[in-house]
């Protein structure tokens, strides 16, 4: 968990040129984008720009923003998605965009943030859902059996 | 060529990217609600997709040196986020 006690995770950010720079991303699954990144930290990173974009707030209100192409690195797995450039924000948010191009799912736990797989998940899922099956039609209980 | 446009004046992207959807491509929204759509502002060009990476990939390719304003069609914008426009000033620090 980040400073503030919201889900975060270490990720490296870069554009077409050099190595990049890491960021603790706050995790948002409040907001539907790739990557929310401060103006002034993705500038020195050298993001391809693209133009612009409108974005809806909380509050039902839209204003627009710059985007940008950024790869994400987590570990040694990468993306490449759209960065809403944010003019006064200090916060590096990734959100539910983050989550669909990466496949994975996330859980809050106590102390800490889990990202699994998504085909993790299915094969739990899946497994789960066998294992249902197979108790709904198991052995024949005792007083079936005697009625047989 | 419709005008010139600069990375330092967002405002004027965004307000030709919407002004071009609305003349010319407002139709979309019959079959194409919740694609995306990215404008290129230099020349009217339109580029659908399925996701927004998709469509800005695709008008990238095909303009590389275009401007380009995203709209996901049939919302009021592209993305949403959680925070409300109170909590942050969001004036545009350029010009």
């Amino acid at each position: 968990l980040g400073k503030n006690g919201s889900p975060a995770l270490k990720i490296r950010i870069k554009g077409p040129f050099g190595d990049g720079k890491e960021f603790d991303a706050t995790i948002d699954t409040g907001f539907t984008g790739f990557l929310s990144i401060p103006l002034l930290k993705a500038i020195p990173l050298g993001l391809l720009l693209y133009g612009t974009t409108g974005i809806t707030f909380a509050d039902g209100s839209t204003t627009y923003r710059l985007t940008a192409k950024a790869q994400i690195t987590v570990e040694n797995e990468s993306q490449i998605g759209i960065a809403i450039l944010e003019p006064k924000s200090e916060d590096v948010l990734i959100g539910m965009e983050f989550l669909r191009l990466f496949k994975k799912a996330f859980f809050i736990v106590k102390d800490g943030v889990a990202l699994l797989d998504e085909t993790f998940i299915e094969q739990i899922a899946k497994a789960a859902q066998e294992r249902l099956q197979t108790q709904e039609s198991g052995p024949p209980s005792a007083s079936s059996a005697t009625h047989l | 060529m419709s005008a010139d446009f600069s990375i330092s004046d967002p405002q004027s992207i965004a307000t030709r990217g919407e002004e071009i959807y609305r003349t010319k491509y407002q139709h979309l929204e019959r079959e194409n609600t919740g694609r995306f759509v990215a404008i290129d502002v230099t020349t009217d060009e339109a580029y659908l997709g399925d996701t927004s990476e998709r469509a800005l990939q695709d008008a990238r390719d095909a303009s590389p040196e275009g401007l380009f304003h995203l709209i996901q069609i049939g919302h009021r914008g592209a993305y949403r986020v959680s925070y409300s426009l109170s909590e942050t000033s969001v004036d545009w620090i350029f010009g």
